[in-house]
């Protein structure tokens, strides 16, 4: 005959524990389990003797008066954007100067042009003489 | 939920509903009402910090409590470590009660309070939660985030040892409690 | 939203934003520099020759762009007046000389310019300005430097003048190019018999004033490239150039005035054409 266990007991003593039904069937035909029940169940009692008394005291001012609400955030407040906008000038900042180009390569051409050298090429006012003046060709 | 958008009110709620049962269950594992209260006022606040990540998946109860188990067992290791044992009177002395009972009484609640700080920190724990809170193995093992098996090895032990330290007084029970041998409570 | 993820959003939000301002920069490339900073970049001008460069020569740039916006709306007008048929030979002869005169007028000014730059530049700078002239010009081979052992060897004249340059330009300079100007505008064999009769002396003329320009071109350029040439001298030859050009300019325009009655439809639209060749500034496009 299998006994019951100790934790099976302790499920009968238990108010929230299983419904009887088996174990009680068990129960009336085994003394050794009745036996250990009823030690179980005066440890239990004796710590059920061991009552606590409510106390009249609330934590609530004490609690409300350390908590912070949660740290949410709304985009919409003021503060929020601000620092939004904040974020944003200064990426734009920081990119645009990371991203500034170096000291320009200038070519040739753009000094001829910016002193103007090209007009000082052989050439035609008008374009009437051209024809006389280029050196290409052949007559 | 409205605690997690910083709804404070919902707070307050929150502690009107939980802090009796948790001031109860704190001072059942420490056996100190200035600490029980402090490890109650932290549980809550550790509540409201970490409201915002809660999800509503776990029973808010199981959580709870899982935070005030926590927070005891860390002060019951604190205080292991520093080989301290509280001897703050365990009970008020009732009114109506002779001085005679009122002393047996007190001898009785002395008793079951030396016994149970012979457990170590789980098992006081595990016993605290199941004969004081009347929660279930599955329960017990939810809120100790342990197993459930383990959760009943350790109450086997525990309630052994208990009864070693205890059977002198059983014979201390009022008639109506000697009379319950069935099944059940 | 809670403030560690705002705070982690503002980070991405920096990020995001450095990137895009950063890609914005590099995709719209370096600016156009300025003028002035093109010729002090080139030459590598110091911060002292900047300022006595322009305290010599204060508004070169807006000097210039006015008398090139000048030029252009001079030749554009010409343009216009060959265009209509019915423009007067003298309002053509009138505006060819206007814009004869805004070219020079440019050219002086461009010249002054260059001078101050050459008072105030070491030699490695002129060197580096002659690479400039060199490529207006464009010269092939070194010419004869002037005055001996010095390194200011210009980097040539125009080939074509006689008797200069590392062999070439030999003879090319007896060349006439009056057949470019008739095959230019397509006269045909009767057209330019015609022409002749009109205007006999033209061919020789333009022939020997087209080698005087050359010459006087190949004197000025050389004067421009010699740090030694005062620049007094070096103004004498852009106006023995340019006075010359002018001759030859007029003179030309004279003898296309005479032959445009007897010029085609078509050959009229060469006309056009040879006018939007007009010298100045080298447009984007290349033409007028």
């Amino acid at each position: 005959m299998e006994h019951l266990s100790d934790n099976q007991l302790l499920d009968l003593l238990n108010p929230q524990g299983p419904p009887a039904g088996p174990q009680a069937d068990h129960l009336a035909g085994c003394e050794d389990c009745r036996r250990r029940l009823a030690d179980l169940r005066q440890t239990w009692d004796v710590l059920g003797q061991w009552s606590v008394e409510d106390r009249e005291v609330d934590l609530t001012a004490r609690i409300m008066s350390q908590a912070q609400p949660a740290r949410t955030i709304r985009l919409w407040q003021p503060r929020a954007l601000v620092r939004v906008a904040a974020a944003i000038a200064l990426g734009v900042a920081l990119g645009s100067l990371a991203g500034r180009p170096g000291a320009p390569a200038i070519s040739h051409e753009q000094v001829s042009e910016a002193m103007y050298l090209d007009v000082l090429a052989l050439q035609s006012p008008t374009g009437w003489t051209s024809p006389l003046l280029e050196e290409t060709g052949s007559n | 939920m409205r605690l997690g958008r910083g709804h404070m009110p919902a707070l307050a709620e929150l502690v009107r509903r939980h802090q009796r049962r948790a001031l109860q269950l704190a001072y059942r594992s420490l056996g100190d009402w200035h600490l029980a209260e402090d490890v109650v006022q932290e549980s809550f606040l550790r509540v409201n910090r970490a409201a915002p990540k809660y999800r509503p998946d776990a029973q808010f109860t199981t959580w709870f409590y899982r935070i005030v188990v926590n927070l005891c067992m860390d002060e019951l290791r604190k205080r292991r470590r520093r080989a301290e044992t509280t001897t703050e009177a365990l009970s008020e002395a009732s009114t109506s009660e002779s001085p005679a009972d009122r002393e047996e009484r007190a001898e009785l609640h002395q008793a079951v309070h030396r016994a149970l700080e012979k457990l170590n920190e789980r098992e006081r724990l595990a016993v605290i939660l199941h004969r004081f809170e009347g929660h279930s193995h599955r329960q017990i093992a939810e809120i100790t985030e342990s197993s459930a098996s383990a959760v009943e090895s350790l109450l086997v032990r525990a309630y052994r040892k208990l009864r070693a330290d205890l059977a002198p007084f059983a014979n201390n029970l009022p008639e109506k409690a000697q009379e319950n041998a069935g099944p059940g409570v | 939203m809670t403030r560690r993820i705002f705070h982690f959003g503002l980070l991405a939000l920096v990020l995001v934003a450095g990137t895009g301002a950063y890609a914005l920069r590099q995709g719209l490339g370096p600016p156009a520099p300025r003028p002035a900073d093109c010729t002090r970049h080139w030459l590598s001008l110091s911060q002292s020759q900047c300022e006595q460069i322009q305290q010599d020569d204060p508004d070169f740039h807006t000097d210039a762009q006015a008398l090139s916006q000048s030029l252009r709306a001079h030749q554009q007008a010409l343009i216009a007046d060959v265009s209509e048929p019915a423009t007067p030979a003298e309002q053509i002869r009138a505006q060819a000389e206007a814009v004869v005169e805004a070219h020079q007028a440019l050219m002086r000014r461009i010249v002054q310019h260059l001078l101050a730059v050459r008072r105030h530049a070491d030699v490695r700078q002129c060197t580096l300005l002659n690479q400039l002239y060199a490529n207006v010009v464009q010269t092939t081979g070194l010419q004869n430097g002037a005055g001996p052992g010095r390194q200011r060897r210009g980097y040539g004249g125009p080939p074509w003048a006689p008797g200069q340059g590392t062999g070439q330009g030999q003879g090319r300079g007896q060349r006439h190019r009056y057949g470019q100007l008739a095959s230019s505008l397509g006269l045909t064999a009767a057209q330019q018999a015609a022409a002749t009769q009109t205007d006999p002396n033209y061919t020789a003329d333009a022939a020997r004033l087209t080698q005087e320009v050359r010459d006087a071109y190949a004197a000025f350029v050389q004067a421009l490239q010699d740090l030694d040439t005062p620049d007094a001298q070096v103004q004498q030859a852009l106006e023995a150039f340019i006075a010359l050009r002018r001759q030859l300019e007029l003179r030309t325009v004279d003898y296309v005035l005479s032959i445009r009655p007897l010029l085609s439809a078509e050959q009229q639209q060469h006309l056009i054409g040879l006018s939007r060749r007009g010298g100045g500034r080298r447009w984007r496009g290349g033409r007028l």
